[in-house]
């Protein structure tokens, strides 16, 4: 074959071929793109309310606006390409290793590099899609005026490289990965990382005045904040945008892409046989080493002895319990000591030292840092108890028992009962320490306001009653519905987030944009739709600053969660059978 | 009266018709062997049967009961076995037949003794302390039977309890269900393994596109295949126009010359195989071998089937 022949042949790319149809004929591609289009659109019709509104009776005010929705627009693209590309990334290679299909593919012709590009690529096309829906509105912008080709230019290469750099990384992740859960969370939580980690070195650095922090080193490799820097750079100094400086500032996004890509080669074939494992028992296998190292220096402590016990009258229940990672109960006093033992010596310290200023902050933010954590473990077992029996192809058997379909969804919610306790725990230790602390049972020298502080408590705890059982039932009826595992967890993970931060943000950006009028009150009651703002608001005592009082606000907000979670709970008992995909 | 009988029964998924108006009974302590090609609608009949799936027309009933209405009565007397393993993997042997022991509300106190047995009947008792994670496929698919056994079902719905096994995991599959069938099992199976069909059904039901395209005693299917035979005749000579007189002949349906013989299709009922024997011999043919096609039941399947799905 001649080598014209030869490369022909090769940059047919039949992987990319393949992964662009299956992307093509993928449901959640054009699921994400309305829903990304209707994002953008909604933004940008708030923003040019907005723009329009304050021109008032002069229409001509407006004109040379464009620049400022533009670079608006842009950022928006920006948190668009964080969002959604970490998810649409990171199965590329996970999803091959679930299917056992890796294999196939590295016996085929494909060398890795050309699985990697087509991999890649495959992914990236459908997000230039998504960028692309913003043509529309560029239209727009540009007829505003005071856009220079300049600064378009920038954009786009500011853009790119993001869109290069962050593909990129979760094709890494991706292929270090085992499972398609541990790919997406280690892409989000792993980007974290790599842009703040440096930042958080130089302050420290800065702090101890070893280097002066400078931003533009700092935000090196964040390709959004040097965009942003740049742009502030240009607009002080009055000079036009230029295409060659942001092209220079975006080198260092574009190696670091690069070098991903190079270290996604090097463990693409030693990890693409590795058996998928649970995500939970990998991270427990580690812990499991630790105590027991920890438990050959204390002599071999054992709090509860697990019996080999038999299933007695409740086989759902004993099988959740003995068989899942979170159900066993040694797994769950070490997610207890974990969670619990730095909480302690946290508050520990914190009343040790009387600390007075900052002690009520550092209490609430281990609060905060307490909560996802409860909500997601509490969201992943729950979301695992009917996909994984689909998994393992044992539902079938399980309905074809006596059993009636509401039996087995109760078993196994009280099964998920004492997880929730495990992880209720050290919110419950946050919340008494910060009542007898900051609202003053604890001699303070000051006037004690009792209301004040059982307002606290009971909106507190309330939180815990009400919010996990809801997490969790949520939770159950995501894992009846979307039959695949990993999508059962991805999907009650996305769906608690964005019910925690749609309605504030959306209800922020109609205040603030386009409404500005009525009573303020009433806005900051609305955002009490997502569960997030009640459990902020009692925990830093805002309720002051909603429709009604604070008890009325409390009553309010556990009768409308309270109701969901009786709702949820309804709807999962009473269709069971149906869900679970009985006559 | 039929233990099972099915009568009319549609399955719909969607504009899927997976079903199309199947009726057959099985009396009681018999085995009704289901064949047909992947997706013909063996297993959502089975599905039905089972109570995981409500006919969209049609009835099914188990000894009398209605199933779709009574589907926590039927759960108690059949054993369901899908063509999947089913298996928690992480349970021993025991612990999961315990766990389907108290599923099945077996009493606590008789659990024990019920999973010794089921062990017994399947050859599993020195695995009793395995991983099921550990058996091999043969290994599983007996657990599977000892699951199905515990409650001691009356009617037995297996789908494909063979497939995927090696030779040896078969014949003792075969032998396992013989034992059942002794005890006096209804049972309904359906395999792609024709051959061990034919040695343990009374009856059996060809199923293709979601039709019975043919359902009867084994001799009642053959019977009707035997009406259009094929015989490969090798002649000693060549005997000019022999063929052609030959298929002037009543009953011959077809003559089809191949490269040393004719393969020659008739119509039994009209022309039997000895009678094309004579009449070839009185035309002046010389017969140096003349062989009619076997009917066995992969015969039967491919000459039924097209290999068409719903």
């Amino acid at each position: 074959m001649s080598p014209i022949a030869r490369l022909r042949q090769r940059v047919t790319l039949p992987l990319l071929a393949k992964e662009l149809v299956e992307m093509a004929a993928r449901r959640q591609t054009y699921v994400m793109r309305v829903v990304y289009a209707a994002l953008l659109f909604l933004v940008f019709g708030a923003m040019l309310y907005s723009l329009l509104d304050r021109a008032g009776a002069s229409p001509t005010s407006v004109l040379g606006h464009g620049r400022e929705l533009f670079v608006m627009l842009v950022v928006l693209q920006f948190v668009g390409i964080y969002l959604f590309l970490p998810a649409m990334m990171c199965s590329a290679i996970t999803a091959e290793k679930e299917r056992d299909a890796m294999q196939l593919l590295l016996i085929t012709d494909l060398r890795p590099w050309e699985i990697l590009f087509s991999k890649l690529v495959g992914r990236l096309v459908p997000m230039l899609t998504f960028l692309l829906l913003s043509l529309p509105l560029l239209a727009i912008v540009y007829a505003f005026g005071g856009l220079s080709q300049g600064l378009i230019g920038a954009s786009v290469i500011a853009l790119a490289a993001t869109i290069f750099q962050v593909g990129a990384f979760c094709l890494m992740v991706s292929c270090w990965s085992r499972t398609t859960v541990a790919a997406f969370i280690g892409c989000y939580i792993g980007l974290m990382v790599f842009y703040f980690l440096p930042v958080i070195v130089m302050a420290l650095l800065d702090g101890t005045r070893t280097i002066p922090i400078d931003d533009k080193i700092a935000f090196l490799l964040v390709p959004f904040a040097e965009y942003g820097i740049l742009l502030d750079t240009w607009s002080w100094a009055g000079a036009s945008p230029s295409i060659a400086t942001m092209t220079l500032y975006m080198i260092p996004a574009i190696v670091s892409g690069i070098v991903f890509l190079i270290v996604a080669r090097l463990v693409l074939v030693r990890r693409a046989l590795l058996k998928p494992t649970s995500f939970l028992r990998g991270l427990f296998k580690i812990f499991d080493g630790f105590f027991n190292r920890a438990n050959a220096v204390t002599g071999g402590v054992v709090l509860v002895k697990e019996r080999a016990e038999l299933p007695g009258d409740r086989p759902v229940k004993w099988l959740e319990i003995h068989q899942r990672a979170l159900g066993q109960f040694r797994y769950l006093m070490r997610i207890f000591v974990l969670l619990e033992a730095p909480v302690a010596i946290f508050v520990t310290i914190v009343v040790y030292l009387d600390v007075r200023s900052g002690s009520a902050e550092a209490l609430s933010a281990v609060y905060f840092i307490l909560w996802p954590i409860a909500a997601l473990l509490v969201a992943v077992q729950a979301a695992g108890s009917f996909s994984a029996e689909r998994r393992r192809q044992t539902l079938d058997v399980l309905l074809t028992t006596p059993m009636t379909g509401r039996e087995i969804m109760r078993e196994k919610f009280s099964a998920l009962l004492r997880l929730m306790w495990v992880v209720a725990l050290p919110l419950l230790t946050v919340i008494a320490v910060k009542a007898w602390w900051e609202h003053g049972w604890h001699d303070r020298g000051y006037s004690v306001d009792v209301g004040e502080t059982l307002l606290y408590l009971v909106g507190s705890l309330l939180c815990v009653a009400i919010y996990l059982p809801m997490v969790a039932w949520l939770s159950v009826w995501i894992s009846l519905v979307v039959k695949h595992p990993t999508r059962a967890m991805l999907t009650a993970v996305g769906t608690l987030a964005a019910w925690c931060t749609t309605p504030p943000i959306l209800l922020v950006l109609i205040y603030e944009l386009i409404w500005r009028r009525g009573d303020n009150e009433v806005w900051a009651s609305l955002c009490m739709l997502s569960p997030a703002v009640a459990l902020a608001a009692i925990e830093i005592n805002e309720l002051d600053d909603f429709l009604f009082a604070p008890w009325v606000m409390i009553i309010l907000n556990f009768l409308l969660y309270g109701g969901m979670t009786l709702f949820f709970r309804w709807l999962c008992l009473s269709r069971a059978d149906r869900y679970l995909g009985r006559a | 009266m039929s233990y099972v009988e099915v009568d009319n029964l549609v399955v719909r998924y969607g504009k899927l018709e997976a079903v199309r108006g199947i009726s057959f009974g099985i009396p009681k302590g018999e085995v009704f062997g289901f064949i047909g090609p992947n997706g013909a609608g063996k297993s959502s009949t089975i599905k039905v049967l089972a109570t995981l799936m409500k006919p969209t027309r049609g009835t099914a009933r188990l000894d009398g009961i209605d199933i779709p209405s009574n589907p926590r009565l039927i759960r108690k007397r059949i054993g369901y076995m899908p063509d999947f393993f089913g298996v928690y993997e992480d349970l021993t042997v025991n612990e999961y037949l315990h766990f389907f022991a108290a599923a099945y509300r077996l009493p606590a106190g008789k659990r024990a003794g019920v999973v010794a047995d089921v062990l017994e009947l399947t050859d599993l008792v020195g695995k009793r302390t395995d991983q099921v994670d550990a058996l091999s496929r043969g290994m599983k698919q007996r657990l599977g039977l000892a699951r199905v056994m515990l409650h001691d079902p009356d009617l037995l719905l297996l789908d494909e309890p063979a497939s995927g096994l090696d030779p040896r995991a078969r014949i003792e599959m075969r032998e396992l269900l013989k034992e059942l069938k002794k005890m006096g099992k209804t049972i309904l199976i359906s395999s792609h393994i024709l051959h061990e069909l034919s040695q343990l059904s009374t009856r059996i039901g060809i199923i293709e596109q979601g039709q019975f395209i043919a359902e009867g005693s084994l001799d009642e299917i053959y019977g009707q295949l035997n009406l259009n035979r094929v015989v490969h005749v090798q002649l000693a000579d060549d005997v000019d126009g022999l063929a052609d007189r030959l298929a002037a002949v009543q009953g011959v349906t077809e003559i089809v010359p191949q490269a040393d013989r004719l393969a020659i299709r008739v119509q039994e009922d009209e022309l039997p195989i000895d009678a094309l024997l004579v009449r070839i011999q009185d035309l002046g043919g010389r017969v140096r071998m003349f062989q009619p096609e076997a009917m066995d039941m992969e015969t039967a399947f491919m000459k039924l089937t097209h290999g068409k799905v719903s």
